[in-house]
């Protein structure tokens, strides 16, 4: 990996992002979170609703629903969008060309996809009526380790499958991240979601009963620096998968040229 | 600097490339072919984006396949587009140029000069949406050659160039070889080639025809009759006559047009004259395809297909 | 010579009719989307669920045989507040009545849940290509150089989308129905059932046609197929969470308030919610009443999105 060359990719990659669907993408995510929390207050006509559920409410639009279309929408098409220009090519006879482009495109998926969240977050803690430095505190760091992890992984299916990249995210999205990740067995910790889920729970001393998530109970409750490291090689693990992917894999196929 | 080993490249039932074995020194070559001859896997195959399923490939002794080594003496201009629209040509050129390990102003220096050369010096800084298709193609080389590597790849350059691009192209591909730089230009036009160099490689079918310069492939084909084509007033009467001196192999008639093929083409050139004058047969056209490189390519194929000896 | 005469100059013979035309194009969408793995693998997992919803009819069947296996027919029917006469229907002594209740349920449910998410994920495969690659290589003037106008092209279009969504909904559906009928003790079954397949119709009508014209319209807004494909997903993730984060908070503040009342109200904000409303309507299950708001958001986006396809194929020639 070359450090100069990764820094090419990346400020290339945002000026190319400057257009307006992708500008009006951003502004979507971002407002998203404030437009439902508003939506909630209006719908509870002048009634208060306890610290907890707005916590989770948050969880929800932010480390996951925000982070994951954001990621989704820059790190899986990675390789396809290439290979569906046919512009793969070029980048893939250069000796800085294939590792770098994919770092430095997985960057530029992890900052527009984090600033989004970030700047929903904010929108929304402005419109929630509890204390906001709390609230907003937890689900930060939250977001700054499931923004990396999600673009990580629609990284690695972007490169394992990327003729139909964005239906297989989908489709692992709502298998993986959103049903087994609630089945309390071994399988669930090997997602995002359960240890995000977890972190939640321990950061914001939410209560933990068996009712409200028995995989907590499931796993003997272990501290967030475990989940904070797992998540963190979690991260290593699929970014090294995906260049390991992309190294071997050949992409070029005969419909290059004519001949 | 290309050496190819029984090199075999499948799509799962389909050949690409077949036992194709190979060893060509630093030069500039053609690889001539018809669509879907297997020229675009084989440039695959030599850039490292394909593996061989059997067999060798070797570019400056080294395997291309993932070679950051090699990759910084190789240029590379596919066949297809693959460009970004809303970044101008220099952009493309210079982010290219930093993937190629270049620092900023290194990158700068080589993009426009490349674009220079390439004849874009005024249009480089525009989106390359508002190129047209020759604009594209230069853009396209610039990038190939802004790193000045010692090997040019280059594959269908000269699509969508107008005549003026088309010799511009050419003239600026001799001056390639002239500075002693190696080159291979796929093509499936060999007017395109000949003007660029007489050394070639025919593949067909994923198959190595033949390779050489064009004498050389001339002589392999001593035996195999040339094709004449005449357009004339009376078909039938100049048939019988060539068929009376037994000048032909073959031949048919086509409207006005008498098509021989003869292996003794001499032969006909210094009777013709005579007999065309006593018969009052006027002949209106004539050409043989053996005189360009099509003929070699026709008889090469016919040969490889089984229909001539 | 008119332009549009260019592209079949040589052509001296008779014209295919106007109104067959976009079956070229659909044709060719259809050949060339199945060419893909991945929508084959897709299409077998979609008739999987057929096999679920057969068991029902069988033991629905069964069950007026005996009684006691009527418990078991309780996995497959609801326990949304928003079906709370459906199991008093079942268990009254009418059997015609409580067949039509059941067979209707099965069928609504059938198409409302595994082929509602199927439904999401082929079209998904199938439409951000369809037209964003034409778009991309400025294929349209190609298309309309040849004596074809835009509707025969939409159309086209939308009938390729339409053609794998009637095989993932209305077919199996159809062979549920069949099976029904052939898994029941007489065949006078018909009779009392003459209804559901017309219904089955019409409610992959409701399912296929406001779903096409969107995924086109989005497919047709951009060169690149990720973007379409985003948008797609997008739409009904969003709707979704909106749906079911308003409606956990409604039910929570007024636990008095009739839970359909609720259902309904913010259906519209869900393209997935609002499909299953009117589609419960076509089945029986709701008044015209109820889903007016649903009805009009289904009319309103299949209108606007084919307003955005027709404008967007315009552009090349307005150019």
């Amino acid at each position: 990996m070359n450090p100069s060359s990764v820094l090419a990719v990346f400020l290339f990659e945002w000026r190319r992002a400057f257009t307006l669907a992708r500008m009006g993408w951003w502004m979507v995510l971002a407002l998203f979170p404030a437009l439902i929390v508003s939506m909630i207050r209006f719908a509870l006509r002048g009634e208060t609703m306890p610290h907890e559920p707005w916590i989770v409410m948050l969880f929800t639009l932010i480390p996951m629903l925000v982070s994951m279309l954001g990621t989704f929408l820059w790190a899986t098409p990675v390789v396809s969008a290439e290979l569906e220009r046919k512009s793969w090519v070029y980048l893939a006879v250069r000796p800085h060309g294939t590792i770098n482009v994919l770092i430095g495109k997985y960057l530029v998926a992890l900052t527009w996809a984090l600033s989004a969240a970030l700047v929903g977050l904010c929108a929304a803690m402005v419109i929630i009526p509890h204390d906001s430095m709390r609230i907003g505190g937890v689900i930060a760091r939250i977001t700054l380790l499931s923004c990396p992890a999600y673009a990580a992984l629609y990284l690695l299916l972007g490169t394992l499958f990327p003729k139909r990249s964005m239906v297989i995210a989908v489709a692992y999205t709502l298998v993986f991240e959103l049903i087994i990740s609630f089945i309390p067995a071994i399988i669930n910790t090997l997602t995002v979601q359960y240890r995000i889920r977890t972190l939640l729970f321990i950061w914001s001393d939410m209560e933990i009963n068996a009712e409200m998530n028995a995989l907590l109970a499931f796993l003997g409750e272990p501290p967030a620096w475990e989940h904070v490291v797992v998540l963190i090689a979690y991260t290593l693990t699929l970014l090294v998968a995906a260049i390991g992917v992309v190294r071997a894999r050949e992409f070029s196929s005969t419909e290059e040229g004519e001949g | 600097m290309i050496e190819l080993s029984h090199v075999t490249k499948l799509y799962g039932t389909v050949i690409g490339v077949n036992d194709m074995t190979l060893a060509l020194p630093p030069g500039a070559y053609g690889l001539l072919g018809p669509n879907g001859s297997g020229k675009s896997t084989l440039l695959n195959l030599l850039t490292g984006q394909l593996l061989p399923t059997i067999g060798r490939v070797r570019v400056f002794g080294e395997s291309p396949r993932n070679n950051t080594a090699l990759f910084h003496r190789l240029g590379y201009c596919p066949g297809s587009e693959g460009l970004y629209a809303n970044v101008s040509g220099y952009d493309w050129v210079h982010y290219l140029c930093r993937l190629q390990g270049m620092t900023s102003s290194a990158a700068t220096t080589a993009a426009q000069e490349a674009l220079v050369i390439v004849g874009m010096s005024e249009s480089m800084h525009r989106p390359i949406a508002s190129y047209s298709r020759g604009m594209r193609q230069r853009v396209k080389l610039a990038q190939a050659i802004a790193h000045n590597p010692d090997f040019l790849i280059l594959d269908e350059p000269f699509n969508g160039l107008d005549p003026i691009g088309r010799h511009e192209m050419g003239e600026l591909l001799k001056r390639w070889i002239g500075q002693g730089k190696s080159l291979l230009l796929a093509s499936h036009l060999l007017y395109e080639v000949e003007a660029v160099t007489d050394s070639f490689l025919l593949i067909s079918g994923g198959r190595l025809l033949a390779s050489g310069t064009a004498v050389e492939v001339h002589a392999l084909l001593v035996d195999v009759p040339n094709e004449i084509t005449l357009r004339t007033s009376d078909p039938r009467r100049l048939a019988s006559l060539i068929l009376e001196h037994e000048i032909t192999d073959s031949l048919r008639i086509d409207h006005d047009q008498l098509v021989i093929s003869t292996r003794h083409p001499a032969k006909l050139y210094e009777n013709l004259p005579a007999w065309l004058a006593e018969t009052g047969i006027t002949v209106g056209e004539m050409h043989s395809a053996d005189e360009s490189l099509q003929a070699l390519f026709n008889s090469l194929l016919k040969i490889h297909r089984g229909e001539l000896a | 010579m008119p332009i549009h005469d260019l592209g079949y100059r040589g052509w001296h013979e008779q014209l295919a009719s106007p109104w067959t035309r976009w079956v070229v194009i659909a044709r060719a969408g259809i050949r060339r989307a199945w060419q893909s793995t991945w929508l084959k693998r897709m299409m077998f997992f979609a008739w999987l669920p057929a096999i679920w919803f057969a068991a029902g009819f069988l033991i629905w069947e069964q069950s007026l045989l005996e009684p006691d296996m009527r418990d078991a027919l309780q996995v497959f029917l609801p326990d949304s507040p928003a079906f709370e006469g459906l199991t008093e229907r079942v268990n009254i002594d009418d059997e015609v009545v409580a067949r039509h209740s059941v067979w209707s349920w099965l069928l609504y449910a059938f198409l409302r849940y595994p082929q509602g998410g199927i439904m999401v994920l082929m079209v998904g495969i199938i439409a951000p290509p369809l037209i964003s690659q034409d778009v991309r290589s400025r294929a349209f003037l190609l298309y309309f150089s040849r004596p074809l106008a835009r509707w025969q092209y939409a159309l086209g279009k939308l009938a390729t989308v339409w053609f794998y969504l009637l095989t993932i909904s209305a077919a199996p559906a159809l062979v549920l129905y069949f099976l029904g009928v052939l898994l029941s003790p007489s065949a006078d079954v018909v009779f009392d059932t003459w209804d559901l397949p017309l219904r089955i119709v019409a409610a992959s009508a409701v399912l296929m046609i406001p779903t096409a014209s969107l995924a086109l319209s989005m497919s047709s807004l951009t060169q690149e197929s990720r973007y379409a494909g985003f948008a797609w997903f997008a739409v009904w993730i969003l709707g979704w969470f909106t749906y079911a984060v308003m409606i956990g908070v409604e039910i929570e503040q007024r636990r008095n308030s009739l839970a359909s009342e609720i259902y309904e109200k913010w259906a519209p904000v869900s393209l997935y919610h609002t499909l299953g409303q009117v589609q419960g309507w076509v089945f029986g299950f709701a008044t015209f009443e109820q889903i007016k708001y649903p009805a009009a958001t289904l009319a309103a986006i299949t209108v606007f999105s084919t307003i955005i396809l027709f404008r967007r194929i315009s552009a090349p020639l307005r150019a």
